[in-house]
Parts: structure tokens; C-alpha cells; sequence
């Protein structure tokens, strides 16, 4: 493990304690979902190359990168796409295309004016089917948002803007894009295989002359400045210069985008895994903190119609990992106790107050509710039970939040929370990790387990437990009902009694 | 007097006994000398004349034959071995690995008779000198290696993984020929033969035919049961009349025959020790608890009581008179279960066996009262129960109701006003056949492809099409996997073009599947631009939502299969057709349908700012 980098003073003394952000980086949180991860770090990653400099940031040796990006608004676009709600009705309700044009222009109160729109498109009905197109394929539509916070599935770079407040001129309150999409642009600028992963990017997920993209520049006022007012903002934190979690990342970035398919089919895949390795550099982080230096593990139920064993084992598993992150928390506050300046302070001549003067400068620590007084433990106490409030409020949620909605975990009620993957998920892992067309069942298994730590069969489960952790054949049937699902989703071929293959639809062996 | 005949007992060892055992050909021999079987039940090992001549040659190549448990393996190599002057004797001491010198190159010939019974330094030991040999660099040895696929590439991967990178390479080859079923390949001196690849349908008839005509069922002349003008009581010789390929019997057979070739378009492998055991079960299957299989004795018992219910042939193909858990173990019984016979039904069906004999339905008087053992006998008591009476055994109403469908369904004739395939899971099933038929001989498939392209156009879309000679590749926006495709990107012909691609159907590499391609006239070579192969599943699939339906069961994997497919397909395309935007104006294909199911591409111009 590398020593951590010098955070910027500015994010230090912005928030009250300097403790999750100490841990894993400013930041994380539970808001912001995968989608909207990778939607900020595209918005990110546009900004950056247009300037030449995308996933080639320098760092002096030693230092954190220091830059400013900028993301547009694009407020007429959306307004026209997620403020709109006359649209249909005047479609529906004026017959000949002069009225509804009227009508339309007449109701869409706004401060620009979409009299262009008539020219570009011709008929109403024409331009009501393209902005329909563009809501039905939005990002994550059944979320109630406001509308400044919805998005666009990302075409193109013009289909990329920022999240913003209410009111849409103001200064963005950083809801929705919460700065983990930072982290993983910052994960990949330090894996090392920046610069090629830019090139492929660029070339793969963001094109210019994509159709779509092109028609939202179409819906643009003639003559827009898309730089105009944008939003500007300095890049986050992350705390370590080089982990192997983000040669993992890079890798897994790498394989998807060499596919052979259409880039905006690689966004879903991309979504998921991408925010499956931040899990892992959580939990890596985590066990760190504790000082446990096994490696995280995902124990995977493959949906059975009977409770089974492996159910109960998943479960207590994800319990752990769930709560790995608030023992950290707690670990890493404790650590203060180990430090020689916390026997200093307590031999001081004024103990509370030397212990207190410590604790507020070894974790940017500003109490919201003036001077904790009492002697040093209690001061301690405060200060941890503070951290771990904090904490619980949105960083202890990502793990849960985030596993649930890349489709590694299920919640029932009455039955908790384990770790089960979804169809998309397991589709997508194996676009991933089957790199030559096909491989073997079991290795694929054993690839799985290397690369993401998934736990499905026994094997696997003996490496990451040391022992085996339940009894053997409740792994050889969880490995035969994932055998029977990636079948049915046409990703798996059995040659006999004894061999399979797992077979990726998007890579010939050509 | 109750004659015991002697082949009756000598078959019923082909029955259910363990599979995988693997001195299975060892018990059958001596068995054969016991009971004096003559001539012996066999069919001719379907590599053995490859594999003698390769052997007879000056430069004789390695063989490898891979495949599941009673394919017939160690029946290969026993053969190799006599034929080339190989001790019968000393291959029954039971060596793992015996070998000679072959007469005519002079080279040790090593055979192998299980790789999987080496212990793991013999096996390293052996797949070096394999390997060496395969790759040319050892002139003086050939081997002869039998082995499970699934056990040779795993050891021959792991073994290759501790060596350089040619081994690797090696191993790389091999792990390819065995998945695209190849028999050959230019960088090795090897045949490779996957014995579970070989068609069941046609071994099937050859064993029936050894085993319903074997002389030695004259052995029942004077038995008491068979009277001389030939009529019997005997349920073996019932069923061993049955499945005569004459008659009703030919078509009994037949059935069999296409679940065998369907099962394999499905990749479903029956290996040879389970055909054998399936013919044997059908004749001899006894549902008395703890029986399984008829002796002459018991078979007298049951003619005496007439309960014959126990003996049912068409029952036995699904090994119904075993216990789950036995008849799980038989990879014949899985596959076959999968067609659902007995479950599936439809109106038409039921209508005819629950109210036939109501309304002197002729069709119920020829196919169910005319069958004095298997069919209204065994039936209508049930029948009237249910219809009539208490109601009491609903559940042995329903059980005696599904055998009526599986006696129908292999005993329908193929001109009857019925079609047969309704009663499995794959209805279309008598389709496939004729489409894989026309596809082999040049036949007419207009009417089939026109079926497949409308199936394939509504998946594609997610629109009702009607039109079936024009394929349409549409997306759906975002990620490309929504329901609802209306942006046309391309319309691919059907029928052969000169210069633009088109689609078009052929029969698949193991000549039993057919394969949707889309050809590229203008490529140099093949100017294939990718292919699909369509399995009965995916066939079903097409035809159920062609004509309106889809079905959920089956629906979730066939969907994926082809929008995966769909989805490459665009990219290949836009690759190799695709039009470069221009400047100023953005052109879209909406594709809308009309009530009438025709589809309309509408040509969407929209200008762009500067």
C-alpha cells in the first residue's frame, strides 16, 4: 500500500469531520447511482479531452492531480425533452401542423425561443416523436426526479450536461453527481493504461457523428454556445497514488470496449462493473483500516425455488461487507489512540483540552454543536460517535444501494438482503471475462472469483474461506442452477456430461 | 408349458444397470457366452473402418476418441487392437495401456484405453509423448487414446500449462477441434473423432432391428402363451410386435427415429449404451413395483391377469417403470422427457379421448378401442370414472389419460387427420424435419423461410409484422435491448442477390440443424457476415410467433439469442455498408405498421444547425 496523498485544505475544511473522505476518497455516496457514476465521469472525461488531457492527467510525484472541468447546462435541450409536458397535448388537440406550432411555441414559456425547431423538423408530429424517442430512452426514467436532474442515455458528447438544482441557473448542489464519478476518473487516470482507454473512448462511447448525438445538436438553438455558463469544478480526491484495484478497473474497461458491438450497447455493462470494482475497492479499504488482510468476497445465491444453504451464507455475508465499512470508520478514528501525540495529550497539564486541540486537527474536526467538553474519552466518544453518524447517514448506504442496483444483491421483504446477480449482471461478466469466444465452465468460475472475488462454486469458496464453509454439494447445485441460467440466456454450451463452455455472443475467436 | 427364452434373459442385461461403469463391454461378453447369443447384438463401430485404414497406412496419424460414457470408446479400441494381431487374452488382463507394432509403417502403436484412469504421473508421461507425437517431433510412436472430452482437456490443459508455449498452442488446437466439432486440423498429426457426435437416429434402427428380429425368438415356439396361428398373450412378444418395422410398428419406429434427430438438433447427445438399454426398456419395461424389466415367468403373470396397464411399450420410452431417481440417471430418458409427451396435449386431442367414445367418433374407435391391450382396456375404466362416477382417482384418471397421448403420439399414422407433433412440446417439430430435409436435397422451403423471416422480423422489431420476404433490422435506442424496435437500420433480402447482402438458410456443419446466414455477395471467399444456428428451440420459437403467440417458456432464451445476434449483426453492417453521415441533414428510418401487419419505412429528414 502506497502512503496517502496530501489532501486539497479546501475539501479538508469543508466538511466537519475528515474521515470517510481520509478513507476512500471525496467521495462517495449513496445518491448518486451507478448510472449517474458513470454519466458524471463521461462529463468528466468530455471536458477533459477536449482539452487534450483525458485520463492523461499529471501528478508530480508525490502531489494529487489538480484540475478544473466544466460541464454544460444545456438548459433549452432539456427543457425540451424532460420540461415539456404540453407537447403531447397539443399534438393531440389542434389538428393541422401551423395551430400546433403555435399552440406549442405559445405555451412553452421559456427564455429561448423554438421557432427553429419548425424549420429543422418540418411537421410537429415529427419533432413530438424525437423528443419522445429521447424521454422513453432516458437514464433510469422511473425515478422521480426533478427535472434538471434527469438525463439523456449518453449518445454522444453533446447528449453530456450537469445536474443541477431546481433552479437551473444557479450554482449546482451536487445531489446527483457527488463527485464518485471523480474517483473513478481518477482510478483510471492512475491505472496506468490511461491514455489508450482515452483513445478507445473517445472513439467507441463518445462520437460526434452519432446519429442521435447529432440530432440532439438539432434541438439546440442555432448558434448555442454549449460552453456557455457551463459548470466548473476542481477534481476530487482520491486518497492512494497506485492500488491494483485500479489496474483491475482499467482492464475490465479495456476488455469491454474491444467488443465486437455498438458502444451504446457497452454503457450498461460498463455501469455495472465499473461500480462492482468501487465496491471492491471499498471493502479492500475497509479490511485495510481493520487490519485484516484478507481479500472482500461476494458469496452469490443463484435464485433457487427452495431456500437453500448457500442462501443463509450469502446473507450473513453480505451482512459483514455491509458493515465492514463502519468498522473501518471506527478503526481508523481508534488509530488516533496509537499516535504518541495521544499520550501526549494526556499527560498534558490540561488533558481534555490538549486531547480535544489533537483530535480536532487530526480529523478536521468541527463540531456542530460548539466545544464537546468532559474528560478525554468522553471527548473521544464524541468525536467517534459523530464520525459514525455521519457515516451511516450516506456512506455505509452505497455498499447496499449500489450491489442492489448494479444487480448483484436482492432485497425481500421478511427475508433481508444476499447476494444474487440479475440476467444483465451475469450477461455482462461474462462479456467481460470470457476473452477469447469461450471458456470452460469451471474456469470461467475461477475467472470470476479472480477477477471480481464472486463466490459460486466450491473451489472458489475454499480459496476465499481457507475452509470450506458449508457442505459441498450445496455449492456443486448452486453452480448447476447458474449453468442452467446462463444457458437460458444463450451464453453457455454443453458439449457432454462433463465439459461446458461459457460462450461470449460479442468476440469471435476470429 | 411356459418356455423361458433365453434371449429375453441375455437382453436383459442391456436394461438399466449403472451407468459409467466402466466394465460395462467386459460383462456384456461374458454374458453373450453364457446365454449362447448367436450372432451377437452390435453395431459397427461407426470410426472403426477410418481408424483400420489409418492404421494400415505408411504414415499413420494419432486418434483421439472422445465421448461420453457408453459411446462405444473401448469397443474402438478392443477392435484395433484384434484387428492388428493384438492377443484377445491380454487385453482382458485388464492393462491400462497395451501396445503393438503396426505391420505395414512399423511404428509402435500405444493404445489407451481410458486416459482417465491413469493416475496423474502416468497421464503427464503419456500426454507428452502424445503431444510430441501430434506435433510431429516423434516418428516412431502412434497412439490410440479413448477419453471423456470434458477429462481429456482438462488434463491436457493442465499439463500443457506447466510446459512452453508450443505445448500451450498445442492443447489451444485441440480445445478448438473438439468445440467446432472438427475432425482435423492442418497443424496436428491427429484425427480427432467425438463419438457423441455421431447420429443416434440411425444407430437406433440398426440395434432395433438386431434385437426384434434376432433368431432367437424362435425360441417361444410351444410356449403355451403363443398360439399357432401367431396371435399371443405375451407382453414381450406384444411388444416386440410393436416395434416390427411393419405395420403399425413402422411408425412406432419412426417416431423414435425423428425424436432422435430432433434431440440432436436440440444438442441433446444419447450415447449408444442408452439406445440399447431404451430399445430393451420399451420391450421388456415392467411397471411392478421393484420389477423393472419382464422375465418370461413375470411376463406370463401379467398375460394371466391381463394387466397389461404394466407392460405399456409407449409408457416405457420414458422409462416410467423406473424410479426418478434411476430413470434420472439415463441421458435417453432426460432428453426424451424434454418433449413433454403425455403433458402436452390441445383441444382436439382431449376432445377425442374424453369424449370419443360419447359421440361414436371413428377416429376414437381406430385408435383407441381397436388397441385391445394398450388402449380402451387400459383406459376407459379411468374414463367412466371420471365422467360417470365418483370421481374418486382423479389423479389415475390423469395418469391413464397422458399414456393414451404417449400410445397416440407413436402410434398415429403420418397421413392421419391428427398431426402427432401437437402432442409434444415442440409443435413445429414436423416442420423442422421437412425444412432440414429441403434444405439437405434442394426441396421447396419458400413457405418455411417466408414462416422464420415474419418470426424473426416481429422479434426484431417488436411490431406485428406480417411481411416474410424482407428481413427488417431495427433498433430501439439506449442500449439497443428495448422491446420496441422502430428505427429501421437495414432490409436484407431473402432470396440470392449479386450484389447486396441478403439472408439466406442452409443446413449447419453437422448436417442436422439448419443455420440462418446473411451473405455478402460482394466478399471475397465464403462472404459470410454471420450466422445462427437454429436449434429446434429457436425453430419453435419463430414459427409460435409467426403465427401469433409467443410463448413464454422457451421465449426468454431465444430473445436473447437473437437480439445478441441482431445487435452484432448492425454493427457488422454499418461496417460494411453503412452510410457515411452527411453534413447538414440527419436521415432516419421510422418503421411503422399498418392494421394489415405491412410494414412502412418512413424516410425521417431533419436539418441540422450549422
Amino acid at each position: 500500500m502506497s502512503t496517502r496523498l496530501e489532501a486539497p485544505a479546501k475539501y479538508r475544511s469543508d466538511v466537519n469531520v475528515w474521515v470517510d473522505e481520509a478513507i476512500w476518497g471525496h467521495r462517495l455516496y449513496n445518491d448518486q447511482t451507478p448510472w449517474l457514476v458513470l454519466l458524471e465521469f463521461l462529463a468528466i472525461f468530455q471536458s477533459r479531452h477536449t482539452e487534450g488531457k483525458a485520463l492523461k492527467e499529471s501528478r508530480s510525484d508525490g502531489a494529487h492531480e489538480t484540475f478544473t472541468y466544466y460541464i454544460p447546462r444545456l438548459i433549452p435541450l432539456r427543457q425540451l425533452i424532460f420540461n415539456n409536458p404540453h407537447i403531447r397535448y397539443v399534438e393531440d388537440n389542434h389538428r393541422s401542423d401551423p395551430e400546433r406550432w403555435q399552440a406549442w411555441l405559445k405555451t412553452f414559456s421559456s427564455d429561448d425561443d423554438f421557432g427553429y425547431l419548425q424549420d429543422r423538423f418540418g411537421s410537429f408530429a415529427r419533432l413530438s416523436r424525437v423528443v419522445e424517442f429521447f424521454q422513453t430512452t432516458a437514464i433510469e426514467p422511473h425515478r422521480q426526479r426533478r427535472w434538471t436532474s434527469r438525463f439523456l442515455f449518453p449518445y454522444g458528447p453533446n447528449c453530456l450536461y450537469a445536474d443541477l438544482p431546481a433552479n437551473a441557473n444557479g450554482s449546482p448542489d451536487r445531489r446527483f453527481f457527488a463527485r464518485s464519478g471523480e474517483l473513478l476518473y481518477l482510478m483510471l487516470n492512475r491505472s496506468g493504461k490511461g491514455k489508450e482507454l482515452a483513445e478507445t473512448i473517445s472513439e467507441k462511447l463518445l462520437r460526434q457523428d452519432e446519429t442521435w448525438n447529432r440530432a440532439i445538436c438539432a434541438l439546440l438553438p442555432e448558434g448555442y454556445r454549449v460552453d456557455s455558463n457551463a459548470v466548473s469544478s476542481t477534481i476530487g480526491y482520491l486518497p492512494f497514488a497506485e492500488r491494483s484495484e485500479y489496474g483491475n478497473l482499467a482492464e475490465t474497461w479495456t476488455r469491454l470496449l474491444n467488443l465486437d458491438l455498438p458502444g451504446e450497447a457497452l454503457l450498461d455493462p460498463l455501469m455495472r462493473l465499473s461500480s462492482l470494482h468501487m465496491l471492491l475497492y471499498m471493502l479492500k479499504r475497509a479490511n485495510e483500516e481493520v487490519g485484516d488482510t484478507s481479500e472482500p468476497k461476494f458469496v452469490l445465491e443463484i435464485a433457487s425455488p427452495r431456500r437453500t444453504t448457500l442462501f443463509e451464507l450469502s446473507k450473513e455475508n453480505f451482512g459483514a461487507n455491509r458493515m465492514l465499512s463502519t468498522r473501518a470508520v471506527r478503526a481508523y478514528i481508534e488509530s488516533a489512540k496509537e499516535d504518541e501525540r495521544w499520550r501526549e495529550a494526556l499527560h498534558a497539564r490540561a488533558p481534555a483540552e490538549a486531547v480535544r486541540e489533537y483530535l480536532t486537527e487530526r480529523y478536521e474536526w468541527q463540531p456542530d454543536n460548539g466545544q464537546p467538553s468532559g474528560d478525554p474519552d468522553t471527548i473521544f466518544e464524541a468525536l467517534r460517535t459523530y464520525a459514525e453518524k455521519r457515516h451511516q447517514q450516506h456512506v455505509a448506504k452505497v455498499h447496499m444501494e449500489w450491489a442492489r442496483q448494479i444487480g448483484l444483491a436482492v432485497s425481500r421483504r421478511g427475508a433481508g438482503t444476499w447476494y444474487s446477480p440479475d440476467d444483465s449482471l451475469l450477461k455482462a461478466l461474462v462479456m467481460c471475462v470470457v476473452d477469447e469466444g469461450r471458456e470452460e465452465y469451471h474456469r470461467f468460475l475461477a475467472k470470476l472469483y479472480d477477477r471480481f472475488r464472486l463466490v459460486i462454486g466450491a473451489n472458489e469458496a475454499e480459496k476465499a474461506f481457507g475452509t470450506l464453509p458449508t457442505d459441498q454439494n450445496a455449492f456443486m447445485q448452486n453452480t448447476q442452477r447458474l449453468e442452467q441460467r446462463l444457458r437460458t440466456l444463450g451464453l453457455l454450451r454443453r458439449l457432454s456430461d462433463d465439459c461446458a463452455y461459457v460462450e461470449n455472443p460479442f468476440r469471435s475467436n476470429r | 408349458m411356459n418356455v423361458q427364452n433365453k434371449l429375453v434373459d441375455f437382453l436383459r442385461h442391456y436394461g438399466a444397470i449403472p451407468a459409467g461403469d466402466n466394465m460395462y463391454d467386459e460383462l456384456i461378453q461374458t454374458e453373450i457366452e453364457r446365454h449362447g447369443v448367436s450372432p451377437v447384438i452390435h453395431i459397427t463401430p461407426a470410426r472403426l473402418q477410418e481408424v483400420t485404414d489409418n492404421f494400415e497406412a505408411t504414415d499413420p496419424r494419432n486418434v483421439i476418441l472422445t465421448g461420453t460414457a457408453g459411446d462405444g470408446k473401448t469397443f474402438h479400441c478392443r477392435q484395433i487392437w484384434t484387428a492388428f494381431g493384438g492377443d484377445p487374452e491380454h487385453w482382458s488382463v485388464g492393462d491400462k495401456i497395451v501396445s503393438l507394432t503396426l505391420p505395414t509403417s512399423g511404428k509402435t502403436l500405444t493404445i489407451v484405453k481410458d486416459l482417465s484412469e491413469l493416475i496423474q504421473e502416468e497421464k503427464n508421461k503419456m500426454l507428452a509423448n502424445l503431444a510430441a507425437s501430434v506435433a510431429h517431433k516423434n516418428s516412431e510412436n502412434v497412439y490410440l487414446v479413448a477419453a471423456n472430452d470434458g477429462q481429456l482437456l482438462a488434463s491436457w490443459r493442465d499439463w500443457s500449462e506447466s510446459q512452453g508455449e508450443d505445448e500451450h498452442k498445442i492443447f489451444k488446437v485441440i480445445e478448438d477441434m473438439l468445440v467446432e466439432e472438427r475432425t482435423r486440423d492442418d497443424a496436428l498429426h491427429l484425427n480427432l473423432y467425438n463419438l457423441s457426435r455421431l447420429d443416434a437416429s440411425g444407430h437406433f434402427q440398426e440395434l432395433m432391428e438386431q434385437v426384434v428380429e434376432h433368431p432367437q425368438w424362435s425360441q417361444c415356439d410351444g410356449c403355451d402363451m403363443l398360439k399357432s396361428d401367431g396371435l399371443t398373450t405375451c407382453p414381450i412378444l406384444i411388444n416386440r410386435e410393436r416395434l416390427r418395422n411393419v405395420n403399425e410398428g413402422a411408425v412406432f419406429r419412426k417416431r423414435l427415429e425423428e425424436l432422435m434427430k430432433l434431440a440432436r438438433a436440440n444438442r441433446m447427445h444419447i450415447p449408444i449404451r442408452d439406445l440399447l438399454l431404451l430399445g430393451v426398456n420399451i420391450l421388456l419395461g415392467d411397471r411392478q413395483s421393484g420389477r423393472v424389466l419382464l422375465t418370461c415367468r413375470t411376463a406370463k403373470n401379467r398375460a394371466e391377469k391381463e394387466d397389461y396397464r404394466l407392460t405399456n411399450p409407449y409408457a416405457n420410452v420414458f422409462g416410467m417403470n423406473l424410479s426418478d431417481r434411476q430413470r434420472q440417471q439415463y441421458q435417453v430418458f432426460n432428453t426424451l422427457e424434454a418433449f413433454g409427451i403425455g403433458r402436452e396435449t390441445d383441444n382436439q386431442f382431449d376432445n377425442l379421448l374424453i369424449y370419443g367414445s360419447y359421440n361414436d367418433s371413428k377416429l376414437y374407435t381406430d385408435f383407441v378401442s381397436k388397441d385391445a391391450y394398450y388402449g380402451a382396456p387400459a383406459y376407459e375404466p379411468y374414463l367412466r370414472d371420471y365422467l360417470e362416477g365418483a370421481r374418486e382417482n382423479i389423479e389415475e384418471f390423469m395418469q391413464a389419460l397422458s399414456r393414451q397421448r404417449q400410445r397416440l403420439f407413436f402410434s398415429l399414422p403420418s397421413e392421419s387427420p391428427l398431426d402427432p407433433w401437437r402432442l409434444t412440446v415442440y409443435q413445429a417439430s414436423g416442420r423442422f424435419l421437412e425444412f432440414v430435409e429441403g434444405l439437405k436435397n434442394g426441396g421447396d422451403t419458400s413457405r418455411t423461410v417466408e414462416l422464420l423471416v415474419r418470426g424473426l422480423n416481429r422479434t426484431f422489431c417488436g411490431m406485428m409484422i406480417d411481411d416474410g420476404m424482407v428481413l427488417y433490422l431495427a433498433s430501439s435506442g439506449g442500449d439497443g435491448r428495448g422491446r420496441i424496435a422502430s428505427l429501421l437500420n437495414y432490409d436484407l433480402p431473402t432470396t440470392r442477390q449479386r450484389r447486396n447482402p441478403y439472408l439466406n438458410f442452409a443446413v449447419g456443419g453437422d448436417d442436422a440443424t439448419p443455420c440462418m446466414q446473411i451473405v455478402d455477395p460482394d466478399a471475397s471467399g465464403e462472404g459470410i457476415v454471420d450466422r445462427l444456428t437454429i436449434q429446434l428451440t429457436h425453430f419453435e420459437y419463430l414459427v409460435r410467433v409467426a403465427s401469433g403467440s409467443l410463448p413464454a417458456s422457451f421465449s426468454r432464451q431465444c430473445n436473447e439469442d437473437f437480439l445478441d445476434f441482431k445487435l452484432r449483426l448492425i454493427k457488422r453492417l454499418d461496417d460494411l455498408i453503412g452510410e457515411e453521415p452527411s453534413g447538414d441533414e440527419i436521415s432516419l428510418q421510422a418503421l411503422t405498421v399498418d392494421e394489415d401487419g405491412r410494414a412502412h419505412p418512413d424516410n425521417v429528414r431533419i436539418r441540422v444547425g450549422s
